[in-house]
């Protein structure tokens, strides 16, 4: 036999035996591997839930077993892994009852930072979150803290755990369905608000034709670099896939669903989350408010005066409409609305985009925060009250004369007396001077100047006395 | 050569920790603990045992130019074996060893004694040789082990020594703690064996095999 071929069969007979070999044990053994394997896994879940036996779901977009106790759902472990500061991403267990409110948290695996970072994972910090559940925002500084110097990590957590719980209400059916039917939405301008990573997201969502034509990220506090793709992509995945139920961006999953959540926010009224807030006129206070909706060729932005709980005013301050069809249109809407001091009015036949339009705007507007204009009250006396810093009310009581406001007595009050005193009389002097609620509060004594504002406010909306008599 | 004699060749005059100065990977990598020590070390020498057997029975055999290869390719199969065994049958020590179990595979002490000692000698002497250089091995690694777990730790085999509430010093369970315990123990077995050696005459021979 030649050298070579010796060298290929003897050392081609040693690789196949050894092959055969390991074949054989692993036969033995991968029983008894797979079944270890599975029963530590079993007994991680089991420290965020009590409950003897997990079926693993297949087909969820984050891994999720049901818990069993005694053959019975007890509720679900999610696992998922959020983006702490290390790039290598804090892997968290977050179990959940029935009514997916949690019930143990647990970090198994992360790379932050010794020390600092790696607090997130200890059972001191961790179990802050049990009993949250769908009602509660689950933000840091709200119900749940962050750890100084550890912000990153915290967040990673904070965020996971809010994921996993909307994640398990949805997939239990505790969360209605959301889908909102874009054919039903009429042309406009809607803005609305979503949580995502950072804190609250901004759109406006921009209809026309029935469709789905502009969503505008205006406010954000994403993280940068991470959230940009969330950003880019999710607005146009929903132009081209005309819902709001696009996919998440993947590693920017909470900026993703802040941003759906917004745009739900924006179209609520349209079978979001719930009705929109009806506006009632009447109780709106005196002022000019601002606000903006789509049209037939732009947005129609108009400022509405409201006086006395009557809409007083309507100035379009920008429009782009025909000026033969658009704008008398206008005008035959402001009149009627002005008329009727209802904003279900008739729409201009001929005018559909641009009629509709101006009453969105108005709509808008009046459900923004507007300006409070104090020389529209009535001439009168008024009074009001409401709670400032001790549980006793202040009670203020102040006269309109000829559209200024003279002094503002505070009649009664519960409040440090030598705190809230000066306060009191700096802020009336404040808002006598400037003719506004506009001032700055008294440091040191916020409580009280945010409750003797409130009670003017309250006053204001009380109208003035009947009578003279004070 | 009685089974004592090499016995006491593997462990003390060839001690491949401290004498050869053979696997100082694992040596000064897993060695927080005295269990662990023992678990690594009784699967080299499972390994040992199992490589030097059939690498002496098969010396014949394999071709010279090919006989790295096929010595790898024999303690690969050996260490994987146990590998599975112990995920099998002892996870927690499989854990604790980790990455340096699949790591016996390229251990110099194995190759090495393949290498000097199988592929010229018996079968029997080559099980032999194993066995004593593999128990030279898990002494070696016991003895760091106990000492950096007693130290780091306050415990010996996991009982605690110390009581609750008392720190330890941890710097023994870290990385530098096992270059400390390697290197102080060296010093003092050379110190130990270069007082004796001029009293017996057959010391200086053995050392130089």
């Amino acid at each position: 036999m030649n050298t070579t071929a010796k060298m290929i069969i003897v050392l081609g007979l040693i690789s196949a035996i050894s092959a055969g070999l390991l074949a054989g044990v692993n036969m033995l053994t991968k029983d008894t591997i797979a079944a270890n394997s599975e029963k530590r896994l079993y007994e991680t879940l089991a420290q965020v839930i009590a409950a003897d036996e997990f079926i693993p779901q297949e087909g969820t977009e984050l891994a999720l077993w049901q818990a069993l106790k005694n053959d019975e759902l007890v509720g679900y472990v999610v696992r998922l892994t959020g983006q702490g500061y290390s790039s290598a991403g804090i892997d968290i267990l977050v179990g959940l009852d029935s009514q997916a409110s949690v019930t143990g948290v647990l970090v198994f695996s992360h790379s932050e930072t010794p020390g600092l970072g790696s607090k997130v994972a200890e059972k001191g910090y961790l179990d802050q979150f049990v009993g949250k559940g769908l009602e509660s925002p689950i933000a840091a500084g709200e119900d749940v803290d962050a750890i100084s110097g550890a912000t990153s990590s915290s967040m990673a957590v904070i965020g996971s755990v809010r994921k996993a719980v909307q994640f398990v209400g949805a997939y239990a059916g505790l969360v209605e369905d959301t889908s909102i039917d874009f054919a039903q939405v009429p042309d406009g301008v809607y803005t609305g608000t979503g949580r995502g990573f950072g804190g609250d997201i901004t759109v406006k969502v921009t209809f026309a034709g029935g469709k789905l034509t502009d969503v505008e990220i205006v406010s954000h506090k994403e993280s940068p670099n991470v959230s940009d793709p969330a950003i880019a992509k999710i607005p146009q995945a929903m132009l081209d896939q005309q819902t709001v139920e696009v996919d998440s961006v993947s590693g920017a999953t909470m900026s993703s669903e802040g941003i759906k959540a917004a745009v739900r926010n924006a179209l609520a009224e349209f079978g979001g989350e719930g009705p929109a807030i009806p506006i009632d006129i009447s109780s709106l206070l005196p002022g000019k408010y601002t606000g903006a909706a789509r049209g037939y060729s732009s947005d129609i932005t108009v400022e509405v005066t409201v006086a006395g709980g009557k809409i007083t005013d309507i100035t379009i301050i920008s429009q782009d409409d025909s000026p033969d069809v658009g704008v008398p249109a206008f005008e035959t809407i402001i009149a009627a609305i002005k008329q009727e001091q209802s904003l279900d009015v008739d729409l201009v036949s001929g005018a559909t985009f641009s009629s509709q339009g101006l009453v969105e705007a108005v709509k808008n507007a009046l459900r923004s925060e507007g300006v409070l204009d104090l020389s529209l009250l009535p001439d009168g006396n008024y009074t009001g009250e409401a709670e400032g810093f001790s549980r006793e009310p202040i009670r203020v009581s102040f006269t309109m004369k000829d559209g200024r406001i003279g002094s503002v007595q505070v009649l009664a009050h519960g409040d440090t007396p030598e705190v809230a005193g000066a306060a009191f009389s700096q802020l009336s002097a404040a808002i006598e001077a400037g003719q506004t609620l506009d001032v700055d509060l008294v440091s040191g004594a916020s409580y009280s100047s945010q409750g003797m504002l409130d009670a003017i406010i309250n006053a204001i909306k009380a109208g003035p006395n009947s009578g003279t008599g004070h | 050569m009685s089974i004592l004699k090499e016995l006491k060749r593997g462990i003390f005059l060839e001690n491949p920790t401290f004498r050869l100065v053979l696997g100082m990977c694992p040596t000064l990598a897993i060695t927080t603990l005295a269990i662990n020590g023992i678990g690594m070390g009784l699967a080299t020498t499972a390994v040992l045992i199992g490589s030097n057997a059939v690498v002496a029975a098969l010396k014949n055999v394999i071709p010279s130019q090919v006989r790295i290869p096929s010595y790898i390719v024999i303690i690969s199969t050996f260490v994987t074996i146990i590998s599975m065994l112990m995920e099998a049958y002892v996870y927690p020590l499989y854990e604790a060893l980790g990455i340096f179990l699949p790591l016996i595979v390229v251990n110099c002490i194995i190759l090495g004694r393949a290498e000097a000692y199988a592929s010229k000698h018996s079968v029997g002497k080559s099980i032999l040789d194993g066995l004593a250089i593999g128990l030279g091995f898990t002494l070696s690694l016991t003895v760091i082990g106990s000492i950096r777990e007693i130290l780091g730790a306050g415990s010996i085999f996991g009982y605690n020594l110390v009581g609750e509430n008392v720190s330890m010093a941890t710097i023994f369970s870290l990385p530098p703690g096992a270059f400390f315990t390697l290197a102080t123990l060296m010093a003092l077995i050379n110190a130990l064996t270069r007082k004796k050696s001029p009293g017996k005459k057959t010391a200086p021979a053995k050392r130089e095999a």
